[in-house]
C-alpha cells in the first residue's frame, strides 16, 4: 500500500514540525506580522491617517538618500567598516579560541575566558565614556602618559586620520569574546580523537591547526561570514555613534547610513524617511546574503545555509 | 609533551594573558573614574587610582535605593524569564532546521533568515503588540517583543546540530526505532549542554542590556528595569545639572560612571558563576573526553 | 422611598454642579450645548507629564488632591501620563500611533508644535481657546505663535516669552581681580579685551566656555536676527535684524557669520575659551561649575535668568548683555500646550487648561505638590518656597521637570529664585518693553521641500559645531566647504519656499 506508506512517512515528520512551532510561531508574530509597516517607506505617513490611511508617494521618501554628495561616503565607510570587522574578528577569535582550548589548566582557562568575554556584557553608551577616558585630550590617559615622557597632547577627536584604527580596536576589544566563545565551543565539541592520533603521526602543533582544526571550523566559519554578510549594510550604531560622538570634523570617517539616517532626520521625525532609508538596507542586505549563499552552494555545497 | 608543544602553551597563555588584561583595564579605569572627586576629574581626567576619592556619585544614587532596587529586581526577573523562554523556543527550531531530510527545511530556514532583513519597523511593531496583544505596562512587554529569539540564534544552534554532532549517534537512535521526538529529548538536547550555555549567555546579556522594550512598551515608570533607569539618569543628568530648581547638586561625570558600574556589577558577579556551568557545559559536550 | 432618596441626591448633586460650573460653562460652548445642565459623568484628563524618567512615587496623591478643586469647578479629574524628557517627541507620536488617549501634551522642551501638527499629533483647539478667558487674556498677541494654516494648535505655557543673550561671568573673581566687565555690549565680539584681561590676570583657565558647539549659544549671533518661527532656523534661512526688506538668506553665508567663526577660532588659539568642551562634550555651564571658566555665553529667559544660573552652577554670578532681549514664536512655544488627535474630550481638556491658568492651587499643586511634605514655604517672602530639611526633586516624593503650571507670576517658586525674579518677569513680555519679532505667527510649511531639508540638516550638523567651537584649524577651508555643501544640498530652494511663504504671509497681514 503505497499511499499508507506514505502517510505513515509524512506522519513522521509531524513531532518534528510540533517542535518548530513555538519559534515559528514567534517568528511570524514578532517579525512578519508587523511587515505591513514596510509600506509606510512609500507613503507620506502621519499618525492620525495611519498605515494604512496614508496617501501614497511612491519612491519620494528615498530620495534623500541619494541627493546629497554624502551617499558615497556613507556606503563606502559601511561596507568597508564591516568587511574590517568581519575579518579582524574572524582572524583573531579563530586564534584565540585555539589558544584557550590549548591551556589545560582549568582555572586559568576559567580565568581568560571570563575576561575575554567582559567587554561584550558592556554597553555602547559606557564604551563610549570608556574612550574618552583613554583619548580625552587633557583628561585622557593616553596623553597623560604622552606629557609624563616628554611628549605633546595629540588632539584625538579632532583628527580624521586617527579614526579608523581606533574605530577597529574598540569594536576588536568589545567584540571578540563573542567569536572566539563560539569557536571554541564548536573546537571542543571535536574532541580530542582527531588530535590524538596526529600526534602518533608527530604532526606539529602548526599543522595539527592547519589541517584539523580549521577544516573542522569550516561550517561555524561559513555561518558567522554568513551572517554577517546580512548585516553587511547595517553598522553598529551604538560604535559609531556614542564612541566618536557627534564629531562633525571626523565625519568623513565615522558616518555610516545609520548615523546619517538618525542625524538627518533627528529633528524632523519624519517616519516616512526613515522607514526608506532601512527598507533599502534590508534590500541591500538581502542581496548580499543571497549572494554569498549562492557562492557558498558552487563552493561547497554542504555548508550552505539554505 | 614535546618542545613544540611547549612553546605553543606558553605562546598562548602569554597571549591570553595580554588580551584579558586589555580587557580588564577599561573596567578598572571604569570603577576608578566613579570613584573620583568631580571637579578633579574634570580638571584632570581619570586615573587608574582617584586622584582625590569621593563617593559622592554613589550617595546620590543611595538616596534613590528604592528605584534601584525595584529596577534589579525586574531586571532580574525579566533576564531569568526571558533566558528560559529563549531556549526553549530556540533549541527545538534550531534542531529542526538541522535535521536533513526535512520536507520544506530549507523554505523554513529562508523564512528564518529573512526576517534579519526586513522588519515591519518601529511604528507598525508598536501597534501591533500595544492594540492587538495589550502588552503595554506589563512585564510581558519587557520579555516578547525583539527579545525571545533571533536568526541568528536559529542558525548557531542549526549549525552546532548539524556539524558538532556525529551524524552516527543519531542512526543509531533511529535504527533501534526511536521516534524524531524521542531522538530530540533524548539524544539532541542533553548533547546540547554546551551550546544552551552560549545561548543562555547571549540571551541573558540582551535581556539585561536591554533598554528598548522598556522605552517604547512602558508608560509606568515604576516597571522599569535598571538598564531603563540608567538610560534615564544618562540622558537625564544634562537636564538634571543645569536644573536650578532641584536643591542639589549632581556630579553629572562621576554620577555617569558610577552608573555605568552598577549595570555591569551584578552581571559581573553573576558570570563567573554561570561560567562555572558553561566551562562544564562544553567539556560534557565533547563526545570524548 | 428609595427613588425618592435617589432622585433627591440626583437633584442635589446637579444642584452644586451647575452652581460650581457656572463661572467655567461659558468656556467651554460645545461641552453644554443645551440651555439645562446635563449630568455626565466627570471627565478623565490625560495629562503628559515631563520627568527624569525616574518613578515619581507621590502622583496618585497630587492626582487625588487637584481632583478635589477640579472635580467640582470643570467636572473633569486628572491622570498623569508620566514620560522622561529624552522621549518626549517619540513617545507622543507613538501614543498618538496607537490611538492611546492623551489630552493635554505638552509641546515644547524637546519638541516644537510646528513638528508636532504635521504629523498629525494635534487637534485644532481655536475656538476651544478664544472662550477660556484667562488663557485669552494672560496669553494674548503670544498665541499667533502656536497657530498654524490659520488654526490655533498650541497655547504658550508661559506668558514671558521673551530671550536674550548674556555674558554670565564670576562676580567674586571679577572684585578679586579688578577686572571690569560693562553690563551691556552689542555684540560678543565687544568682550574681546575683556577675554584679554581675564587670561593675562592668570585667574581661571580660560575666560569664557563656548560649549562642545552643540547647544546654540555662539550661534545666535548676538540674537541679532529674526528666525522666521522655526527653531530650526539653520536649516530654513533667517532675516537678519538690520534689514528692512524682508529678505531671507542663509545665515551661514552672511558675512557676520563669517568674521564670527574666524574670531572663534583666533580665540581658541589665544586661549580664551574652553578647549576642552568640545572633545569632551562638556557644555558652557559645566566649564563653570568646574572652574575651568571665568564666565560663559547664555540664553537668558524669564525662567533661566542670572539667579537660576547661579543656583545651577553653585557660583556668584554676574551678567552681561549682549544684544537686544526679543519675542521669537519659538521662544513663545519654548514651553507650551497642545491637545492630542486621541483626545475624546478636547473641550474638556481646555477647561482643565483653563483651570489651571485661573486656579493658583492647581497650578501649585502640580508644580510642586503639596505644602509641608514636598515643599515649605520661606520666612519673609510673599511666594518663594524651599524642599524640606534634607530632600530634594528626587526624594521629596513629587519632582518634576518643570515647575510651569500656570500663571508664574502667580505660583510659588522655589529658591535659588525670589521675590526679585516674580518682579522681573514684566521685563519679558511685550508690554514690559521687549521687541516683537516682525515674522511673530508665520510659520514655514516644509512639506515641498523635504528632502532637501533632510540634506541640509545633515550638513548643518557636520560642519557647524566645530567651527564655532574654533576647533578647526583650517577655518577658512573648512567655513567654505561648509558654504558650498549648503548650496549643493539646495539650500536655495528651501529659501526660496520660505520667502514665497513669508511673501504671502505679510500681504495678509
Amino acid at each position: 500500500m503505497d499511499r499508507s506508506r506514505s502517510i505513515r512517512r509524512a506522519w513522521k515528520w509531524v513531532p518534528l514540525y510540533a517542535l518548530a512551532v513555538p519559534g515559528l510561531a514567534y517568528f511570524f508574530i514578532n517579525n512578519y506580522l508587523p511587515m505591513e509597516g514596510l509600506v509606510i517607506a512609500f507613503k507620506s505617513y502621519t499618525a492620525k491617517a495611519g498605515i494604512w490611511g496614508s496617501p501614497w508617494i511612491g519612491l519620494k521618501n528615498f530620495e534623500f538618500l541619494f541627493v546629497s554628495k554624502e551617499a558615497w561616503t556613507i556606503t563606502r565607510n559601511t561596507l568597508g567598516y564591516n568587511l574590517a570587522f568581519i575579518l579582524v574578528n574572524t582572524v583573531l577569535g579563530i586564534a584565540l579560541a585555539i589558544f584557550l582550548n590549548e591551556i589545560r589548566k582549568k582555572s586559568l582557562r576559567k580565568v581568560y575566558q571570563t575576561m575575554i568575554l567582559l567587554p561584550y556584557l558592556m554597553s555602547m553608551v559606557v564604551v563610549g565614556y570608556l574612550v574618552t577616558a583613554f583619548l580625552g585630550e587633557n583628561t585622557g590617559i593616553v596623553n597623560g602618559i604622552l606629557r609624563s615622557l616628554g611628549g605633546q597632547n595629540i588632539q584625538w577627536y579632532t583628527t580624521k586620520a586617527y579614526w579608523p584604527f581606533i574605530l577597529l580596536v574598540v569594536n576588536t576589544w568589545r567584540m571578540v569574546g563573542f567569536d572566539t566563545i563560539i569557536y571554541l565551543a564548536s573546537i571542543v565539541g571535536f574532541g580530542d580523537q582527531y588530535y590524538e592520533a596526529a600526534e602518533i603521526d608527530g604532526a606539529t602543533k602548526l599543522q595539527q591547526i592547519r589541517h584539523i582544526t580549521l577544516p573542522l571550523l569550516k561550517p561555524s566559519i561559513v555561518m558567522l561570514l554568513t551572517m554577517s554578510m546580512g548585516r553587511i549594510f547595517r553598522s553598529d550604531f551604538g560604535l559609531f555613534f556614542q564612541v566618536p560622538r557627534s564629531n562633525g570634523l571626523l565625519y568623513d570617517v565615522t558616518q555610516t547610513i545609520d548615523t546619517y539616517v538618525y542625524r538627518a532626520l533627528l529633528v524632523k521625525g519624519d517616519i516616512g524617511m526613515s522607514s526608506a532609508a532601512s527598507f533599502y538596507q534590508s534590500f541591500v542586505c538581502l542581496a548580499m546574503i543571497l549572494l554569498f549563499n549562492w557562492m557558498m552552494r558552487r563552493y561547497s555545497r554542504e555548508n550552505a545555509l539554505f | 609533551m614535546d618542545r613544540n608543544h611547549r612553546v605553543f602553551r606558553g605562546f598562548s597563555n602569554a597571549v591570553l594573558a595580554l588580551v584579558s588584561l586589555a580587557a580588564l583595564l577599561p573596567f578598572w579605569l571604569l570603577i576608578s573614574a566613579s570613584l573620583t572627586e568631580e571637579t578633579t576629574a574634570v580638571k584632570q581626567g581619570f586615573r587608574f587610582l582617584p586622584q582625590v576619592f569621593s563617593t559622592e556619585a554613589y550617595r546620590f544614587m543611595a538616596s534613590s535605593w528604592v528605584l534601584f532596587g525595584r529596577a534589579y529586581l525586574i531586571s532580574i526577573i525579566v533576564t531569568t524569564l526571558g533566558i528560559a523562554i529563549g531556549i526553549a523556543v530556540t533549541l527545538p527550531l534550531g534542531y529542526v532546521i538541522a535535521r536533513e531530510g526535512l520536507p520544506g527545511r530549507k523554505v523554513l530556514t529562508f523564512l528564518i533568515i529573512f526576517t534579519m532583513m526586513f522588519n515591519g519597523g518601529l511604528v507598525a511593531t508598536y501597534l501591533m503588540y500595544t492594540v492587538t496583544f495589550h502588552i503595554k505596562d506589563t512585564l510581558w512587554a519587557l520579555i516578547v517583543p525583539n527579545m525571545v529569539t533571533n536568526a541568528f540564534f536559529v542558525i548557531m544552534i542549526k549549525n552546532y546540530f548539524q556539524y558538532s554532532i556525529p551524524k552516527e549517534l543519531f542512526e543509531a537512535t533511529r535504527i533501534d526505532g526511536a521516534s524524531e521526538f524521542a531522538m530530540f529529548t533524548r539524544i539532541a538536547a542533553p548533547l546540547a549542554k554546551p551550546i544552551a550555555a552560549t545561548l543562555a549567555l547571549m540571551t541573558g546579556v540582551s535581556y539585561w542590556n536591554d533598554w528598548m522594550n522598556g522605552l517604547y512598551y512602558l508608560d509606568n515608570q515604576k516597571l522599569y528595569g535598571i538598564q531603563n533607569l540608567l538610560n534615564a539618569i544618562a540622558t537625564s543628568t544634562r537636564y538634571l545639572a543645569q536644573g536650578a530648581g532641584v536643591g542639589v547638586r549632581l556630579p553629572t561625570e562621576t554620577v555617569r560612571m558610577a552608573a555605568a558600574v552598577i549595570a555591569v556589577l551584578p552581571i559581573m558577579i553573576a558570570y563567573p558563576f554561570f561560567q562555572e556551568y558553561f566551562v562544564r557545559g562544553i567539556t560534557m559536550g565533547g563526545v570524548k573526553e | 422611598m428609595k427613588k425618592a432618596l435617589a432622585l433627591l441626591f440626583a437633584l442635589a448633586l446637579i444642584g452644586t454642579l451647575a452652581a460650581c460650573a457656572a463661572p467655567t460653562a461659558t468656556t467651554a460652548p460645545t461641552s453644554a450645548p443645551t440651555a439645562t445642565p446635563t449630568l455626565e459623568p466627570p471627565y478623565e484628563v490625560v495629562i503628559e507629564l515631563i520627568n527624569y524618567g525616574m518613578d515619581i512615587p507621590d502622583l496618585g496623591v497630587i492626582e487625588q488632591k487637584v481632583n478635589e478643586i477640579s472635580l467640582p469647578k470643570t467636572n473633569t479629574t486628572i491622570k498623569f501620563k508620566p514620560v522622561a524628557v529624552a522621549d518626549q517627541f517619540m513617545k507622543l507620536s507613538l501614543w498618538v500611533a496607537a490611538n492611546e488617549k492623551v489630552d493635554l501634551a505638552m509641546t515644547g522642551i524637546t519638541t516644537n508644535p510646528g513638528n508636532l501638527v504635521a504629523q498629525g499629533c494635534l487637534q485644532p483647539i481655536t475656538d476651544l481657546v478664544h472662550n477660556s478667558p484667562t488663557i485669552m487674556s494672560l496669553m494674548g498677541d503670544y498665541l499667533a505663535a502656536g497657530t498654524f494654516k490659520g488654526e490655533i494648535y498650541a497655547v504658550p505655557g508661559i506668558a514671558y516669552p521673551a530671550a536674550g543673550m548674556s555674558y554670565l561671568y564670576r562676580s567674586d573673581l571679577a572684585t578679586q581681580y579688578s577686572i571690569t566687565v560693562p553690563a551691556h555690549v552689542n555684540s560678543l565680539l565687544d568682550l574681546e579685551p575683556i577675554f584679554a584681561a581675564v587670561k593675562a590676570s592668570g585667574m581661571a583657565q580660560y575666560a569664557t566656555s563656548l560649549g562642545d558647539g552643540k547647544n546654540q549659544t555662539t550661534s545666535m549671533m548676538d540674537n541679532s536676527f529674526d528666525p522666521l518661527g522655526d527653531p530650526s532656523y539653520e536649516t530654513n534661512g533667517v532675516i537678519m535684524l538690520n534689514d528692512t526688506t524682508n529678505t531671507i538668506v542663509d545665515i551661514f553665508e552672511t558675512q557676520a557669520y563669517h568674521d564670527r567663526v574666524l574670531k572663534l577660532r583666533d580665540w581658541y588659539n589665544k586661549g580664551y575659551v574652553d578647549t576642552l568642551s568640545y572633545s569632551n562634550g562638556y557644555s558652557t555651564h559645566d566649564s563653570l561649575a568646574n572652574d575651568t571658566a571665568f564666565g560663559f555665553v547664555a540664553q537668558i529667559g524669564a525662567g533661566s535668568n542670572v539667579a537660576y544660573w547661579t543656583g545651577s552652577t553653585g557660583k556668584p554670578l554676574a551678567e552681561c548683555t549682549i544684544g537686544e532681549k526679543t519675542i521669537s514664536a519659538g521662544g513663545a512655544m519654548n514651553m507650551s500646550w497642545g491637545v492630542a488627535t486621541t483626545s475624546e474630550r478636547p473641550d474638556k481638556a481646555i477647561q482643565f487648561l483653563e483651570l489651571m491658568f485661573s486656579d493658583v492651587s492647581v497650578a501649585n499643586l502640580l508644580n510642586y505638590g503639596i505644602e509641608g511634605t514636598h515643599y515649605v514655604r520661606v520666612d519673609g517672602t510673599t511666594q518663594v518656597i524651599r524642599y524640606p530639611d534634607g530632600k530634594n526633586a528626587f526624594n521629596c516624593g513629587y519632582g518634576t521637570f518643570i515647575n510651569w503650571y500656570g500663571d508664574t507670576k502667580k505660583t510659588w517658586v522655589m529658591q535659588p529664585l525670589d521675590d526679585k525674579f516674580i518682579a522681573s518677569l514684566d521685563g519679558f513680555t511685550k508690554a514690559g518693553g521687549a521687541k516683537m519679532l516682525a515674522s511673530f505667527g508665520y510659520s514655514f510649511d516644509s512639506t515641498n521641500v523635504k528632502t532637501e531639508l533632510t540634506a541640509i540638516t545633515a550638513v548643518v550638523d557636520q560642519y557647524r559645531s566645530p567651527l564655532e567651537a574654533g576647533v578647526v584649524a583650517d577655518v577658512e577651508g573648512q567655513y567654505q566647504a561648509f558654504v558650498q555643501a549648503l548650496k549643493d544640498a539646495n539650500i536655495a530652494k528651501v529659501i526660496a519656499e520660505n520667502q514665497t511663504q513669508l511673501n504671502a504671509w505679510l500681504a495678509t497681514k
